[in-house]
């Protein structure tokens, strides 16, 4: 059980909303992955570097703070710069798109635009290759 | 007075006869003895004319006793040589003399006449400069009207398309839970969690179909309250007790209250109150919005599922009904996260929202109090607030116990309505 446990493949989902944060975590495991999930700026440092997840899920908007904040932050930082961070959100204006991927985000998607079980797929597949890679 | 006199008289001077009030001559004959004399404003004592007779008489009679003592004899060929020198000398010096005083009296009325205009110059152009001025001025506030117009189009613009892009966010949000959740049933996923999962799921779609509905309801009731479709008939406006009415509303939030933690409590000033004329179901959207308000926006020892805002110290409410003059006010106070004062004037105009309130929760349409405010003006009534940052808000809803006989709130809300579409 333990040693199925380690090879689950680790993401980090920062969000604030536990409807969502169920939702996604359900499915993610349904696909045989570990969804962790912080629900602000400070909580989303500390599991960056003390989980060391395969892949960051950040949401723009946290209450009062703000998701590119914990962008910048985790890109600064020596232990969590390599970590890819796929901007997850539903929140879109003019120019966020270039301003997330100029801060180091891989890739920027609409929580609208997919459904939990593709979106969940789609990200297997990604770390499987990146795995495949390494 | 002395001044006046001889403004009057520097007036006639030059004027066909014009009595010199100087001369003694003159003034005493009361009128020019000689056409030179109208120009002339000298005292008769230094008049040129008299000084030569004067001077011509005393050299005659001092030739003439010259002329007796050497000769022992006047002749008559003397006596008439001096008479023809003086008359003819006289007649010359008469003509010179009145040139001169004519001449003189030119440059006077020239120098005055250029004085005058001067000094008419000066005041044209001191008017003609009050006159740019204030023509400036207007200028200038027509230029800082139309600047004040367009920053305020400027922000209502900026706040449309914040409103915009976040109610995006907003209408997304709930969608796409109720959407992921909607897919896995219809993809067969959702058979594979387990009963008690599977319920959890079906509670939060529900919950976001009701916040979707709420965001809906917010953006619908807003746009038309700027439209003349909102209709608030007359017939159905109906007198109530306040006291029943504020009960009845309060009551339906006591399961929010209990979740929260929160203590409300109401206070009714004298009972029974004088009842009020209103459209009830619209009454009760906008004094419930601000309770409602009041209990979102003040954080807990226990926070709800969208804030993480907690706050230490009991959460207080307290509603109150009274009389004020001729109104009764509905006061709903709250020791919450309060509004910037710079802020306090905007709250109640669409798409504004608290910036505090914002940080908060993300969502929320930045419409509830501008349908407060359209909904209690549309009675007649007024909405305002009061605020200290951090320590709490209250609002203030005041409706008139005597709205005026030909009072038609439908008219009323039509009429603003239309002044804002």
């Amino acid at each position: 059980m333990l040693e199925r446990l380690k090879n689950l493949r680790k993401v980090l989902f920062v969000e604030d909303d536990p409807a969502q944060i169920f939702m996604y975590q359900s499915v993610f495991e349904l696909e045989g992955m570990c969804m962790m999930a912080a629900s602000y700026h400070q909580e989303a440092l500390r599991m960056a570097q003390t989980e060391e997840p395969e892949l960051i899920l950040l949401d723009l908007l946290l209450g009062n703070e703000s998701g590119l904040d914990v962008l910048k932050d985790l890109k600064a930082n020596q232990k969590t710069k390599d970590i890819p961070v796929i901007v997850f959100t539903n929140y879109e204006k003019k120019g966020l798109r270039e301003e997330c991927a100029k801060l180091g985000a891989s890739d920027f998607i609409l929580k609208i635009q997919t459904t939990p079980v593709d979106f969940a797929k789609t990200i297997r597949a990604g770390l499987g290759k990146r795995a495949g890679k390494k | 007075m002395e001044k006046e006199q001889k403004i009057q008289m520097e007036k006639k001077l030059g004027d066909s006869g014009c009595v010199n009030k100087n001369c003694w001559l003159a003034r005493n004959l009361n009128y020019p003895p000689s056409k030179r004399c109208q120009y002339c404003e000298l005292k008769f004592s230094d008049c040129l004319f008299e000084r030569y007779l004067l001077i011509s008489l005393i050299l005659a009679s001092f030739l003439l006793i010259l002329s007796y003592l050497v000769e022992k004899n006047i002749s008559k060929s003397l006596i008439v040589s001096i008479f023809v020198l003086i008359i003819t000398y006289g007649y010359f010096f008469n003509k010179s003399t009145e040139k001169i005083i004519v001449s003189n009296f030119e440059e006077k009325k020239a120098k005055n006449a250029f004085k005058e205009l001067n000094g008419t110059l000066q005041q044209k152009v001191v008017k003609a400069t009050a006159e740019i001025q204030a023509g400036k001025t207007k200028v200038e506030s027509a230029l800082s009207v139309e600047k004040e117009a367009r920053e305020e189009l400027q922000k209502l613009n900026q706040a449309k398309t914040e409103f915009l892009n976040l109610a995006s966010h907003q209408l997304r949000t709930p969608i796409s839970v109720i959407k992921g959740v909607a897919s896995m049933m219809k993809e067969g996923s959702f058979d594979k969690f387990p009963k008690d999962k599977q319920a959890i799921f079906v509670e939060g779609l529900y919950d976001k179909a009701l916040k979707l509905e709420d965001i809906i309801n917010d953006i619908l009731n807003a746009s038309e309250m700027a439209s003349t479709k909102f209709k608030v008939t007359p017939e159905h406006a109906e007198w109530i007790d306040p006291e029943g009415f504020i009960k009845e509303l309060v009551s339906g939030f006591e399961p929010k209250l209990a979740e929260r933690q929160i203590d409300l409590k109401l206070s009714i000033e004298k009972s029974p109150l004088p009842k009020i004329l209103c459209q009830q179901g619209f009454l009760k959207d906008a004094v419930g919005n601000l309770v409602e308000n009041a209990i979102k926006y003040t954080p807990s020892a226990k926070a709800d599922t969208y804030t993480r805002n907690i706050r230490e110290g009991k959460a207080e409410i307290n509603v109150s009904v009274f009389q004020k003059d001729k109104d009764i006010v509905f006061k709903i106070q709250d020791n919450g996260i309060g509004v910037p004062k710079e802020e306090l004037a905007n709250i109640f105009k669409k798409f504004q929202r608290g910036s505090n309130a914002r940080d908060m929760y993300t969502d929320g349409s930045g419409l509830g109090l501008f349908i407060v405010k359209e909904i209690i003006e549309g009675h007649g009534g007024q909405v305002w607030a009061e605020s200290e940052l951090g320590k709490g808000s209250s609002f203030f809803v005041s409706l008139p116990i005597n709205p005026s006989k030909d009072i038609n709130i439908k008219a009323t809300i039509i009429e603003r309505a239309g002044e804002d579409a």
